[in-house]
């Protein structure tokens, strides 16, 4: 069954350095830098609206990867990752629509904002993965396996949008060059350790 | 009993689920599920007949999906034809069932925030219902989550069918669409459209939906559909159910029909015994009455204004009319200062934007569209749509996202035979201007006649007069002292007629000195007189208190009073103090502080030669920023600061400088886009940021932009060098056919890449003459090409 979980925006735990980090700070951020994080951050909980959803699968395993819903990954690095695991969770996850209208609107009148929007926002959605990896998968936060890492193809983002009807009930849909929009939202794989605990 | 007459009188019942049932019968996992019209219509066809026996009046072809991005031309039109079928031997045993073609959302985000774009998506719905032939009863268009795709799909199915049409949308616990939109904005739009009836389905359960349903009740003058889901998902026994029982889902039901609901039926989780239940729960109950609604609303993607209370206040800046620098945005494509003055205005406290690009040198139609289009993605205020033609009209109201309000009719013939039709097809409402072929008369009655002419000639289109907003047109009062009554008198007239008037504020101190004051001033006693909106600045402060404080106390002496006013404080007025500061503008712009910058700039240049100031002061303090950034002391952050702080000292110089007669570009131009497939543009901004401050003339060409486009503008522009943006490995293959048709067409054109996975190897590889890899860096490899030269 395919689960919908909706964290409010200040439940995430965003990381301050992360969100710096996208935002191209590489050392100590400067009073300003923080301001304008600070601006970033308090903009977007007013508006976003994070949802994600997922569901449990089996996975049958081959010599080249993993066989999910009947059809073959090819990717080794998916299947060292799952580690053999017969249960794992598919994800979609979206920081929504909001974060792109933001970063649009202010690249226009203040582009150090936007840049900031963006970066917050980018680790808004991996705030989430974290949570739903940790609460819900009971796993460690960053153990997921995205469509793009290593040999994992990016086009299985599609299948994952599919099989979660990902685009009708969190409105996370892929351009033809497959691309994710909304921008900020991530597809992941996910191993799944035994599979009585769960909810779904 | 045609489907019309019946929702006429009656309540209608819908279908339940087509994807429950279908995985009820063990299908709709392995393939599309409007493949089984063609490989099972046998259950296809048994499942619309368990829904009738139930006691469903409507029955939806399985055709949810059935479009061109899911199927080629001739699979869909197989797809298509078997579902028709199939609904239509499924009814011919009963009497007065009717059949709906059921159209679902195409599973793509449009532009801007994704790569559809709305044109595309129109198309696409359009083949679906021209497949269908009108071979069904009517139309719905449902699930839909998006208000621009409803649009898209309702346009096309009123363009491409006669059927009637019946449009759902899905709202969230928020009571939104998932793009943002309420109900309220979503009933003005499609209404106007010219949907049969409108609702919700989807996403929630019974209970859930019915705390929406007042905004129907009260906004909605066609009838009302609900469909909801049977409740939340849940696994029992390794069985998905949902958790609303058939008799309880009926139960809430029937407190729908009580609020208004007219069309009644199920969406995810129900099956025919929820419907038969609803047909129970409905026996012997008459639907209410519809009542037509007088609700003056203009709407966007995410809310509608309503006129009639506190004055609309419309913001007026976008338009060249005597504005040199808009003027010039508009000749030079420079949409981002045109989309800037939109978001300031919404900053200002501006309720709507008017829309004007009406310059003779330009192609209006194209600009006012792409205009309209990217106001749309950077501000959520309803626009008014302004221009005298007819076609650049049209092109704009099409892919207008809400309900747009234009500007204007006017009583002439002509204007009225040429802009009503377009109102009406397009789901608008109108300025309507009392002046007609014998010019603007300079009696209230007459004025108020033109407005009767108006509305009774509109009337004859089915636009209602809630839908008129009447400009009783505001002329000098330096010119005439009579001006000013003529116009409040006729705003009187017309209120009481209990239509709403809007008028162009400003007009009214032409000629006058403290034109700001004499605005504020006679906007109050418009407002006082019942005015219900102004196209005025809304940077101008002075105005909004007007607004909150009318004033009648000069009604019958205004010109006189306030000329002689006005007159007397100018006289008296004070030369504007010199503002002392301890910073310079190097300071500022190394600090990042951008309205400082400007203030500075501004004060420096009533002494000092722009170019000088440009040498000594912005240069050097980007320079030090940019080296800063460059030896990894400073961080992107910082220098985006400086960069719009060096750019508001910027804006100060060219004002200047224009004044001067003279350019303020270094004379080297480029082109800059992101390429086609690729729809993120932060990075792009960033460098075009840096170069602009840089003085480079920088072509915008956006995002997702195709190569021939980019290649056809490098040659119009004659520009040197194009520089081009990519994200991911996805999108670099179109960036090096971009490449590749430069090399091809014009070899003496560089090219400079940039992205987040670009690298010098990879730049190398797609043959991109060079390579930055950040945006500082385009800046000094620029430098160094062009002094080359």
């Amino acid at each position: 069954m395919i689960k919908l979980a909706e964290i409010p925006f200040n439940e995430l735990h965003i990381k301050k350095a992360e969100a710096l980090r996208y935002a191209g700070v590489k050392g100590e951020a400067d009073p300003n830098t923080n301001e304008l994080y600070q601006r970033a951050l308090s903009l977007l909980s007013e508006v976003l609206k994070p949802k994600a959803v997922y569901k449990c699968v089996d996975a049958f395993y081959t010599d080249k990867g993993v066989i999910i819903e009947g059809e073959e990954i090819k990717s080794l690095g998916l299947k060292k990752f799952l580690k053999s695991e017969k249960r794992v969770a598919l994800l979609a996850a979206t920081a929504g629509l909001e974060a792109d209208r933001l970063i649009l609107r202010y690249s226009m009148v203040e582009p150090s904002l936007a840049l900031m929007i963006d970066a917050v926002s980018a680790a808004a959605v991996e705030a989430l993965c974290n949570k739903l990896c940790k609460d819900c998968f009971k796993g460690n936060e960053q153990e997921r396996f995205s469509p793009g890492y290593s040999d994992f193809p990016i086009s299985y983002q599609k299948s994952i949008i599919k099989a979660l009807s990902a685009d009708l009930k969190i409105g996370l849909t892929l351009t033809n060059s497959l691309m994710l929009a909304p921008s900020k939202s991530v597809t992941a794989v996910i191993p799944l350790k035994g599979c009585t605990d769960y909810d779904f | 009993m045609t489907f019309k007459e019946k929702l006429s009188k009656d309540f209608i019942i819908f279908d339940g689920a087509m994807g429950t049932m279908l995985q009820a019968k063990g299908l709709g996992k392995d393939a599309l599920p409007e493949t089984y019209n063609v490989t099972h219509p046998e259950v296809i066809e048994a499942i619309h007949r368990e829904y009738l026996e139930a006691g469903a009046d409507v029955i939806s072809t399985n055709t949810f999906g059935a479009n061109l991005l899911k199927y080629s031309n001739t699979e869909l039109k197989e797809v298509i034809d078997s579902a028709i079928s199939c609904a239509q031997k499924a009814c011919s045993d009963f009497s007065d069932k009717y059949i709906a073609l059921d159209i679902g959302p195409l599973g793509r985000l449009l532009a801007p925030f994704g790569d559809l774009s709305f044109e595309e998506a129109y198309e696409i719905f359009s083949e679906t219902i021209r497949l269908a032939e009108n071979r069904t009863d009517l139309i719905i268009i449902e699930t839909m989550n998006d208000s621009f795709e409803t649009k898209a799909a309702l346009l096309a199915a009123k363009e491409t069918s006669t059927l009637p049409v019946v449009v759902s949308n899905v709202y969230d616990e928020n009571q939104k669409l998932m793009t943002g939109a309420s109900a309220k904005a979503m009933i003005a739009m499609v209404e106007a459209l010219g949907a049969d009836a409108m609702g919700l389905n989807c996403s929630l359960g019974p209970e859930k939906m019915l705390e929406i349903l007042p905004a129907f009740k009260e906004y909605s003058s066609i009838p009302t559909l609900i469909m909801p889901n049977a409740g939340l998902p849940k696994v029992v026994e390794g069985k998905t159910v949902f958790d609303v029982t058939p008799k309880d889902f009926a139960d809430s039901m029937k407190k729908a029909a009580d609020m208004g609901a007219r069309i009644i039926g199920g969406c995810c989780g129900t099956n025919p015994e929820y419907i038969r239940k609803i047909k129970e729960a409905l026996k012997g109950k008459t639907p209410k009455a519809i009542e037509n609604k007088n609700h003056t609303l203009i709407s966007s993607y995410t809310h509608a204004v309503k006129w009639g209370q506190s004055p609309v206040l419309i913001g007026e800046r976008i338009n060249p009319t005597g504005k040199s620098r808009i003027k010039q945005a508009f000749r030079e494509n420079d949409l981002s200062f045109i989309l800037s003055e939109g978001i300031y205005q919404q900053k200002s406290g501006a309720d709507m934007l008017d829309v004007n690009c009406g310059l003779p040198e330009i192609d209006e139609g194209k600009v006012l569209k792409d205009t309209v289009k990217a106001l749309q993605g950077v501000t959520d205020l309803p626009l008014v749509i302004d221009t005298a033609d007819p076609k650049a009209l049209e092109h704009a109201l099409r892919i207008y996202n809400g309900k747009p309000l234009v500007n204007s009719v006017n009583g002439k013939q002509e204007s009225m035979d040429t802009v009503l039709p377009l109102v009406k097809k397009y789901g608008g409402a109108v300025i309507a201007l009392t002046l007609d072929e014998r010019g603007i008369p300079e009696t209230a009655e007459e004025r108020i006649e033109i407005a009767k002419k108006i509305i009774n000639e509109a009337k004859k289109y089915g636009i209602d007069k809630k839908d008129i907003i009447v400009d009783a047109l505001t002329m000098a009062i330096s010119a005439d002292k009579n001006a000013a009554k003529v116009t409040l008198d006729t705003i009187k007239g017309i209120s009481e007629m209990g239509v709403n008037t809007v008028l162009g504020v400003s007009n009214i101190s032409f000629g006058l000195p403290l034109r700001d004051k004499v605005n504020a001033e006679f906007f109050a006693l418009a407002v006082g007189v019942g005015l219900k909106g102004a196209i005025m600045n809304p940077h101008c402060d002075q105005m909004k208190d007007a607004a909150k404080n009318p004033n009648l106390s000069s009604y019958d002496t205004f010109a006189e009073d306030i000329i002689e006013k006005v007159m007397g404080e100018q006289s008296s007025a004070s030369p504007i103090a010199t503002s002392s500061h301890s910073l310079t503008l190097k300071e500022a712009i190394e600090n990042g502080l951008s309205q400082k910058s400007g203030e500075i700039a501004k004060a420096l240049l009533e002494n000092t030669d722009p170019l000088d100031l440009v040498k000594t002061e912005i240069i050097p303090a980007l320079d030090n920023v940019g080296e800063g950034f460059e030896k990894g002391k400073i961080y992107l952050p910082t220098l985006l600061m400086s960069a719009e702080a060096a750019k508001a000292a910027f804006y100060e110089v060219k004002a200047k400088i224009s004044s001067q007669g003279t350019k303020a570009t270094n004379g080297r131009r480029l082109v800059i886009a992101t390429v086609k497939g690729d729809i993120h543009d932060i990075g792009k901004n960033i460098v075009k940021l840096l170069l602009e401050n840089y003085g480079y003339e920088v072509i915008d060409l956006g995002k997702d932009v195709a190569p021939e486009i980019i290649v056809d503008e490098a040659i119009r522009n004659d520009v040197k060098m194009v520089l081009l943006s990519a994200l991911m490995t996805t999108t670099v293959t179109s960036m090096e056919s971009t490449i590749k048709l430069i090399k091809e067409t014009s070899p003496h054109i560089k090219t400079m890449v940039g992205g987040a996975v670009l690298t010098d190897e990879y730049a190398k590889m797609i043959n991109a003459d060079f390579y930055a890899k950040d945006a500082m860096q385009s800046v000094r490899l620029c430098d160094k090409y062009f002094s080359n030269l």
